[in-house]
C-alpha cells in the first residue's frame, strides 16, 4: 500500500515539476502572468503527500519497506517512529525536498512580477535535480524483498527530542540558502541587482542565520547530555560541515546589512550569497558518498557520490556563467576604519574562518584519496588556529558601538579606557597561570561585552533603543557571551576517569562524590542497572543517578548521563564498565560556565524578536 | 598615485596579509596536530614517537580488566599484533573480536591509550578495519 502510493507520489511530482519547469522556461521572458502560485502549491502538494506516505509507513511499521525494515521496528515510542523516518539518507532527503517546495511555496510571493517567474524556474529546476537523486539512486520506498515480522531498530542513543527535531531544524537552514542563490541569479540575470531588491532579503537571510544557529545549537546540546564525553563540540567532519555553512550565511547576513549603506561590497555579496548553497551541496556529496567519517555519515555508496558531484558541478557551472556574464565591476574607494572598514576586516577573518574550518575538514579526505595516508585532524589544530582569529573579530566587534558608516572611526575616551581595562585584566590572568589565547578571550569578550552593555545604556538615556540597533548588539553580545563561556570552561574544566568502591569518596575542590551502590530493573524496552551517588556541594546534598542501560530489540547498551546543573557550573558523572555489585568506574567532569554558553547562544537566536524597521 | 592603483593595492595587501596570517597560522598548528591512522603492522613499521591512531580488531581472549581500572587488550589486523593499555571508560560496544581505534603513543612495544573508540561508536568508525 505504501509502496505503490509512495512511488506514485514521487514519480508524479517529478513529472509535474518538470512540466512546470518547461512551461516557466518557454515563457519567464514574455509572460510576466503565469499562475507561479499554484505551481509550486502543486509541487508542494504532492511532495507532502510522498512524504506523509512514508511517515505512514514508519507509523504503521509497514515492513514490506526496505527503509522501515532497517530503520524501525514495531515496539519504539510513536514520537521516535515518527522521527525515525528522518533518521536516514532517504528519508532525510526527502524531508530536504519537501522543505526546499516549502520554502519555494512560502517565500518571495511578493516578489515583482519580472523576477518571479525566472525566480521560480531556478527553484523548480534545483527541486527537480534532487527529486531526480531521489527516485535514482535513494528511494525511500524500495521493496523489502525478505519477510519479516519485525525491524532492525534504531540505535537508541538517536532515540533523544533534541536529536530528533535537529535535522528538520538545520535543513531549514540548508534550504533557504538555496532560495539566496537562486534570487540572487535571477537579480543578476535580469539586471535588478539593486540596494532595494538586496534589502528584501535581509530578514531572510536573518531568519537563517538563526534556524542555524538553533540547530546547530540544538545537536550540540544534544551530544552534550547524550555521548557522555562531556563536550559540546567535537570538530567532527559533519559538525564542521555545518558551522560552514553557518559561517558562509552569517557573513552574508552582515554584507546584507553594509549593502543598505554602502554597495562596495557588493561582489562579496554575490559571492557568499551563491557559495552557501553550493556548499551545502558539496557537503550533501561528503556526508552522503561515504567519503566521510563520522557519527553522521549514512551508509557508503559510491553512485550517490557521483551523483551529488555532478549536482554540485552543475551548479556551480551555472552560477558562474551568470556572474561571469553579468556582473559589473565596483567603484574602487578608500579604505576608511568606520563601520564599514570594521565589517570589511571581519569580512576578511570570516573568510580565514571559513579556510581554516574547510581545510581541516576536507584535508583529511583529500590525503586518502591522493596521497593514501589516513590521517585525522583533531580539536586541538581548531582550536588554535581558529581561536587567535576569534580574538581579532572581538577587537573589532568592540569598536562597532558609537562607529559610523560614514567618516572615521573615532574613539570616545570611555572606549579607550574599556580596552586598557580588558589589557589590564588580560596581563592578571596571564600571571595567574592561563594561557594566552584564553587569557586573549575572556579579556576580549569582556571587552565586547563592556561596550555592548555601555552601549544599550548609551542609547537607552536618549531613547534612541530602536529595533534595529538592538538587534545588531543583543547579537554581538550573544556571540560575546558565547566565547566567555568557551574560554572560561577552556580554563577550569576538570575531568577524571577512575574506579570507585561501594562507600568510596571522591573530592574535588569543594565537590564531594560517595558512590553508594547500585539496583537493577526493567523499563518499557530496555533493562536498567542504577547507580546511586551522593554528591555534596558547599555542604548541600543531592542525588546522582547515572544508569547503564540494555536495550532489548537492537540488543545495545548505552550509558545514561546524569548532570547536576548548577547557574555557573554542571557537575557530569558517566559510568562506564562495572566490575562487581560493589565497584564500577566513572567518568567525572566538573564542567564550569557551560549555561553561559547555552545563553550566548540563546542570545544569538533572540536577537530575531526585534523586529526589522520597515 | 592613481586614487584607484592605490586603493586596489591597500586591498591586495590586506588581502595578502590575512592570508599570510592564515597560512601561517595553519601550518604551525597542523604539523603537531595532525595524526596519522595506521594498521598494528604499518604501526610496527613506522615506529611513530608521537600519538596516532591505531585502528584494528580486538583479539580474542585477551581482554583483560584489572581491579584498579587498567583495560588491557591486544589490537591485530590478523598479521601483527600490538598489546595496548587504557585506563578510561571503553565504549558501550567495545568487544573481543569487534573494531577498534585507540588513540595514544607507542612505546617499549606497549601502546598507552588516551581514548578508546569502538567501531560503530558513537564517534567514529575506523578507516582501516572497514577493509
Amino acid at each position: 500500500m505504501h509502496y505503490i502510493l509512495g512511488n506514485l507520489f514521487i514519480s508524479t511530482s517529478l513529472v509535474v515539476n518538470a512540466a512546470f519547469i518547461l512551461r516557466l522556461y518557454l515563457s519567464y521572458k514574455k509572460d510576466f502572468k503565469i499562475a507561479v502560485f499554484n505551481y509550486k502549491a502543486a509541487v508542494f502538494t504532492l511532495i507532502l503527500l510522498s512524504f506523509l506516505t512514508l511517515v505512514s509507513a514508519y507509523i504503521n511499521s509497514d515492513f514490506e519497506i526496505l527503509n522501515v525494515y532497517l530503520n524501525s521496528y514495531s515496539e519504539k515510542p510513536l514520537f521516535y517512529k515518527i522521527s525515525g523516518s528522518w533518521g536516514n539518507h532517504e528519508g532525510s532527503l526527502l524531508l530536504f525536498i519537501l522543505l526546499l517546495s516549502l520554502c519555494n511555496l512560502m517565500f518571495f510571493n511578493n516578489a515583482g512580477s519580472k523576477l518571479k517567474p525566472l525566480l521560480s524556474l531556478y527553484n523548480f529546476l534545483i527541486i527537480e535535480v534532487f527529486l531526480l537523486f531521489l527516485y535514482l539512486s535513494s528511494n525511500p520506498f524500495e521493496l523489502n524483498n525478505l519477510i519479516v515480522n519485525n525491524g532492525l531498530g534504531l540505535n537508541p542513543v538517536l532515540q533523544d527530542f533534541a536529536l530528533a527535531i535537529h535535522p528538520p531544524i538545520l535543513y531549514f537552514g540548508y534550504v533557504m540558502t538555496a532560495l539566496f542563490y537562486s534570487y540572487i541569479l535571477t537579480l543578476l540575470q535580469t539586471g535588478e541587482f539593486n540596494k532595494a531588491n538586496i534589502k528584501k532579503i535581509e530578514s531572510l537571510v536573518n531568519l537563517c542565520f538563526i534556524i542555524l544557529t538553533l540547530g546547530i545549537g540544538l545537536g550540540s546540546w544534544w551530544a552534550y547530555r547524550e555521548l557522555g564525553w562531556g563536550g559540546y563540540w567535537f570538530w567532527d567532519p559533519v559538525e564542521n560541515l555545518a558551522l560552514l555553512v553557518w559561517l558562509f550565511v552569517t557573513t552574508l547576513l552582515h554584507l546584507v546589512i553594509v549593502n543598505k549603506h554602502n554597495s562596495k561590497l557588493q561582489n562579496w555579496l554575490i559571492f557568499f550569497g551563491l557559495t552557501g548553497f553550493l556548499f551545502v551541496i558539496l557537503s550533501f556529496f561528503m556526508v552522503r558518498s561515504g567519503i566521510l567519517t563520522s557519527v553522521h555519515s549514512f551508509s557508503a555508496d559510491p553512485h550517490r557520490g557521483v551523483f551529488l558531484l555532478l549536482i554540485f558541478i552543475a551548479f556551480t557551472v551555472l552560477a558562474a556563467c551568470v556572474v561571469i556574464h553579468k556582473i559589473k565591476p565596483v567603484k574602487a574607494s578608500k579604505f576608511i576604519l568606520n563601520r564599514l572598514g570594521l565589517i570589511e576586516l571581519n569580512n576578511f577573518l570570516f573568510a580565514a574562518l571559513i579556510i581554516v574550518v574547510g581545510f581541516g575538514t576536507i584535508y583529511p579526505i583529500f590525503a586518502t584519496v591522493f596521497l593514501k595516508q589516513n590521517v585525522f585532524i583533531g580539536a586541538p589544530f581548531f582550536n588554535k588556529t581558529i581561536l587567535p582569529i576569534i580574538l581579532l573579530m572581538l577587537f573589532f566587534m568592540s569598536l562597532l558601538p558609537r562607529s559610523n558608516w560614514v567618516g572615521k572611526l573615532r574613539l570616545v575616551k570611555s572606549q579607550a579606557y574599556i580596552i586598557i581595562l580588558a589589557l589590564i585584566i588580560a596581563v592578571a590572568l596571564y600571571f595567574v597561570g592561563v594561557d594566552i589565547i584564553n587569557v586573549g578571550l575572556v579579556a576580549f569578550s569582556l571587552l565586547l561585552i563592556i561596550a555592548t552593555i555601555k552601549e544599550f545604556y548609551f542609547f537607552y538615556k536618549h531613547k534612541k533603543l530602536k529595533p534595529n540597533f538592538l538587534r545588531v548588539h543583543v547579537g554581538h553580545l550573544g556571540f560575546a557571551v558565547f566565547i566567555l563561556a568557551i574560554a572560561l570552561n577552556n580554563i577550569s574544566r576538570f575531568e577524571t576517569e577512575r574506579v570507585m568502591r561501594v562507600g568510596e569518596v571522591f573530592l574535588h575542590k569543594n565537590i564531594s562524590l560517595e558512590f553508594l551502590g547500585m539496583d537493577e530493573g526493567e523499563m518499557g524496552n530496555y533493562y536498567y542497572v542504577r547507580n546511586n551517588f551522593k554528591l555534596t556541594i558547599d555542604g548541600k546534598e543531592g542525588k546522582l543517578y547515572p544508569e547503564k542501560r540494555y536495550y532489548k530489540a537492537s540488543k545495545i547498551t548505552t550509558k545514561e548521563t546524569q548532570i547536576k546543573r548548577l547557574f555557573f557550573h554542571d557537575i557530569y558523572l558517566v559510568v562506564g564498565e562495572i566490575y562487581n555489585q560493589d565497584r564500577l568506574k566513572i567518568r567525572f567532569i566538573y564542567n564550569p560556565y557551560i549555561n553561559l554558553l547555552w545563553l550566548g547562544s540563546l542570545l544569538l537566536i533572540l536577537q530575531f524578536v526585534f523586529r526589522r524597521e520597515k | 598615485m592613481h586614487k584607484k592603483v592605490k586603493s586596489r593595492l591597500i586591498n591586495i595587501f590586506l588581502i595578502s596579509l590575512v592570508l599570510i596570517g592564515v597560512i601561517g597560522l595553519m601550518l604551525k598548528n597542523f604539523q603537531d596536530n595532525v595524526s596519522f591512522y595506521l594498521t598494528t603492522s604499518e604501526a610496527l613499521q613506522k615506529n611513530l614517537d608521537r600519538e596516532f591512531r591505531l585502528g584494528g580488531f580486538v583479539k580474542d581472549g585477551s581482554l583483560e580488566y584489572r581491579n584498579d581500572g587498567l583495560v588491557r587488550f591486544t589490537v591485530t589486523d590478523f598479521t601483527n599484533d600490538i598489546a595496548v593499555e587504557y585506563k578510561g571508560l571503553l565504549p558501550d560496544i567495545f568487544r573481543e573480536g569487534q573494531g577498534v581505534v585507540a588513540i595514544g603513543l607507542y612505546k617499549n612495544k606497549k601502546f598507552t591509550a588516551s581514548k578508546v573508540l569502538a567501531k560503530h561508536d558513537e564517534n567514529y568508525v575506523a578507516v582501516e578495519t572497514k577493509k
